[in-house]
């Protein structure tokens, strides 16, 4: 077992209950006499200190006990939720945070001497708000093993049984004082192995490492084998007090396999000696206990990046077994292939798509803390957070949205008293929300605020020399673009949170670097929203295929607006720059080849343009030729070449070859 | 006709235990190795029918000793004998091919139930 597998899922399910001790936080600060929220988050703490504990994270152990203690004092009305006490739980799960964080990193662990010393002030003062209530003891009884088999577990045996096998559970009691119990677990293992499929242990096959069960365990195996071979091979291992083999109950009605096993204690007196079936007797008596079913898998990113690459690879052999059966009458067949093959890609594809819910949680206990903090009203609203998108642009949008929420509680919303003045409510609106359109996903974040000023942003863009003096009205769609150049920020006063002028630069350049596009929308002194468009994916886009200099090359299908022929007499020359006229718009003219350092294109008669929108303005790139539109698998340029300007990677073609992607943001200027 | 064991342990003391619990229960004890590459040798020489073998030894530990005679004859059946906490080797040489392990200080039922399982 390798220990740094179990170190990521505790980081993940730590993270989980952090998330969920935030969120009751925020919910108890509203409603501080609901005491479910409080039990929740007792509870969540007293999870989160055993697995530190189990995992020898000793800081983090005792920092969630002392939170732990004065969630105690609070559920059991011992000491008053004050707005100090509520403040000082969130900075002990930021604390927390932190703490994981370096714990999981094997940073050095800042020391927590402080925090705990806030903690503890809390709990040696107490303020009580009523009478103590006796503190209930959950006692759990560890003498039952209970076999539960999840979902897939039983998918597994069912077709295991109807390839011929036999489903068992296999009851093995070691004798009393065994030693080295787990090495003893690890030779029935072994033996049993030889003959059958363990499909599940109970306890955890971890738990009988740590050696954390008494004398007996159950596996669920399929074998091939009987009963009464099973229980001869693990009988002829030493210090086995007693082995049981039972069928597993027939599971007909489709009814999730829940069958409580007791495994009474009893001592065999021969070690050899089969006992009697006491499995089998209690095998059908239904745990009265509802587990929920797991709604989540976790799986590892690397996994599915791998699945991704192989699906990846066999559309790329779909589309060349198709070329090679062109014209021939086989192609009904290879429709299948096709059809089959796409959906494992979406199938694929959706294992990466996670709820941007994700990102979206932080921002409430965020808005909260920013509130308190400008002393504005503000209510923080929330919808589509279980649109799905996929998990890398999840990972990478998250400090965009913190910039833009930031700048509208900063630049934004009016302090209160302005508002009332205004005759808008008191309480400033901050709208946060998602959506899918096509194959993009849309996150706007809008605001109820002053608005943009565009006679503000005007003065400043000359006074940068952004634009010339000059310079009429802006559009609002002009300020935007000049909100998000580089080094500019209207912030009258620096705040430590936003306004130094690189926020909304950095937020534009991620989002390009997504593949996305920003946008500005405001009605001055109403509202300002702020429009992030990106696509769902970055693993497999459609790309336009040309041909430059005799390579092939994938243009990103979302830049390109059109593509049209254009005579050489159409060519005009402004500015010793090649233009041609586009339905009344001028638009630049290069050639691809040339950008990318080939041979430019020298041949008479009408060219091939494709037309590209680059950062807003549209561009015309003379090629080649066209070859059509595909579906590609982005692979990525390491070493050496990965820093070429207009190439974002490269991609493998049906026929074999391989296209250097171009990336327009980088092709010129 | 009694079943043969070859015993190896690098303490004469051991062996000498070992010896006395091992014959007293009708088995015959055909060699005594001290040390991994001496077990190897002995193996091929009398083929036994089953070895004890301790880990830590001079020359030749026990585990690459256990894969060595593995080779020669994968069918070979091997008792692992380790001290208290050496969990990780235990595995180790059961997974070489060891076909139980013992823990010392030997207890003399232990031994005789170790041998008996895996002869039969």
């Amino acid at each position: 077992m390798d220990i740094s597998s179990f170190r990521e899922v505790f980081a993940a399910e730590a993270r989980d209950y952090l998330q969920s001790l935030n969120e009751d936080l925020l919910s108890f600060e509203r409603n501080p006499s609901d005491k479910d929220t409080v039990d929740d988050m007792f509870r969540a703490a007293h999870s989160l200190k055993g697995m530190a504990g189990t995992m020898g994270f000793d800081v983090l152990a005792e920092f969630t006990h002392e939170m732990e203690s004065v969630l105690d004092l609070l559920r059991n009305r011992e000491l008053e939720p004050t707005t100090e006490v509520i403040n000082a739980l969130f900075g002990a799960v930021d604390t927390l945070e932190i703490l994981l964080e370096q714990t999981i990193s094997d940073a050095p662990i800042t020391p927590v001497k402080e925090q705990i010393a806030v903690l503890e002030a809390l709990t040696k003062n107490p303020t009580p708000t009523a009478v103590v209530e006796p503190v209930q003891q959950e006692d759990e009884s560890a003498d039952s093993l209970v076999v539960q088999l999840d979902e897939f577990n039983r998918e597994t045996i069912k077709q295991g049984i109807s390839q011929g096998h036999s489903a068992f559970f296999v009851k093995v009691t070691l004798r009393p004082n065994t030693i080295l119990k787990s090495v003893r677990v690890y030779t029935v293992f072994q033996a049993i192995e030889q003959v059958a499929t363990v499909i599940q242990s109970n306890p955890s096959v971890l738990e009988l490492e740590e050696e954390k069960f008494d004398d007996s365990f159950i596996l669920t195996i399929l074998t091939k084998e009987s009963k009464d071979s099973i229980s001869q091979i693990v009988n002829s291992i030493s210090e086995i007090a007693s082995v049981d083999v039972s069928e597993l109950p027939s599971d007909d009605n489709q009814q999730p396999v829940q069958d409580e096993v007791s495994a009474s204690k009893e001592q065999a007196t021969a070690a050899t000696q089969t006992a009697p079936s006491p499995l089998r007797a209690n095998a059908l008596t239904p745990v009265v206990k509802q587990h929920r079913p797991e709604a989540l898998v976790r799986v590892e990113t690397e996994r599915l990046d791998k699945l991704i690459n192989l699906v990846g690879e066999l559309v790329t052999s779909r589309t060349q077994v198709i070329e090679m059966a062109k014209g021939d009458d086989k192609i009904g067949a290879l429709d299948q292939l096709d059809r089959v093959t796409t959906e494992l890609q979406y199938a694929a594809m959706s294992l990466r798509m996670v709820a941007i819910k994700q990102v979206f949680d932080r921002f409430p206990r965020m808005v909260r803390d920013l509130a308190q903090a400008s002393g504005k009203d503000i209510n923080l609203k929330i919808f589509g957070e279980m649109t799905e998108l996929d998990r890398s642009i999840v990972n990478q949008i998250g400090d965009p949205l913190v910039h833009l929420i930031r700048n509208s509680i900063d630049h934004g919303l009016e302090p209160s008293a302005d508002r009332v003045a205004k005759g808008k409510p008191k309480t400033g609106t901050i709208t946060l929300g998602a959506r899918h359109e096509g194959s993009h996903i849309l996150i706007e974040i809008s605001d109820d605020g002053q608005g943009i000023n565009l006679e503000r942003i005007r003065a400043k863009a000359i006074e940068r020399g952004l634009i010339g003096p000059q310079h009429g009205e802006l559009s609002v769609s002009e300020a935007g673009e000049l909100l998000f150049s580089p080094g500019f920020s209207t912030a009258q006063e620096v705040t430590d949170l936003s306004g130094r002028g690189v926020g909304l630069d950095a937020v534009r350049s991620v989002v390009h670097s997504l593949s996305g596009t920003i946008e500005i929308e405001s009605e001055p002194g109403q509202f300002m929203r702020t429009i992030i468009k990106l696509p769902l994916t970055l693993a497999i886009i459609k790309a336009l295929l040309v041909v430059a200099d005799g390579e092939t090359l994938a243009i990103p299908i979302q830049a390109v607006r059109e593509n049209i022929q254009v005579e050489r007499d159409q060519i005009k020359t402004v500015q010793q720059h090649d233009v041609i006229m586009l339905r009344d718009e001028v638009l630049p003219l290069y050639d691809l080849a040339e950008c990318l350092g080939f041979k430019p294109l020298k041949v008479d008669g009408p060219l091939p343009v494709i037309v590209v929108e680059i950062r807003g303005q549209k561009v015309g790139f003379v090629v080649e030729d066209l070859i059509g539109q595909q579906e590609i698998v982005i692979k990525s340029i390491k070493g050496t070449l990965s820093d070429i300007r207009g190439i974002a990677g490269a991609t493998v073609l049906g026929n074999g070859n391989i296209a250097l992607i171009i990336d327009n943001s980088t092709l010129i200027g | 006709m009694a079943k043969t064991v070859l015993i190896t342990d690098d303490t004469a003391f051991m062996r000498m235990t070992l010896k006395n619990v091992i014959e007293k229960n009708g088995y015959n004890v055909v060699g005594e190795a001290g040390d991994g590459e001496e077990a190897v040798a002995l193996y091929r020489e009398l083929k036994p029918d089953m070895v004890t073998m301790d880990i830590t030894m001079p020359k030749m530990d026990g585990i690459t000793a256990i894969k060595e005679i593995m080779k020669i004859d994968p069918g070979a059946k091997i008792i692992v004998c380790s001290a208290m906490g050496q969990k990780p080797m235990v595995i180790e040489a059961l997974s070489a091919g060891a076909k139980d392990f013992l823990v010392k200080p030997f207890d003399a039922e232990r031994v005789v139930e170790s041998l008996r399982k895996i002869s039969s």
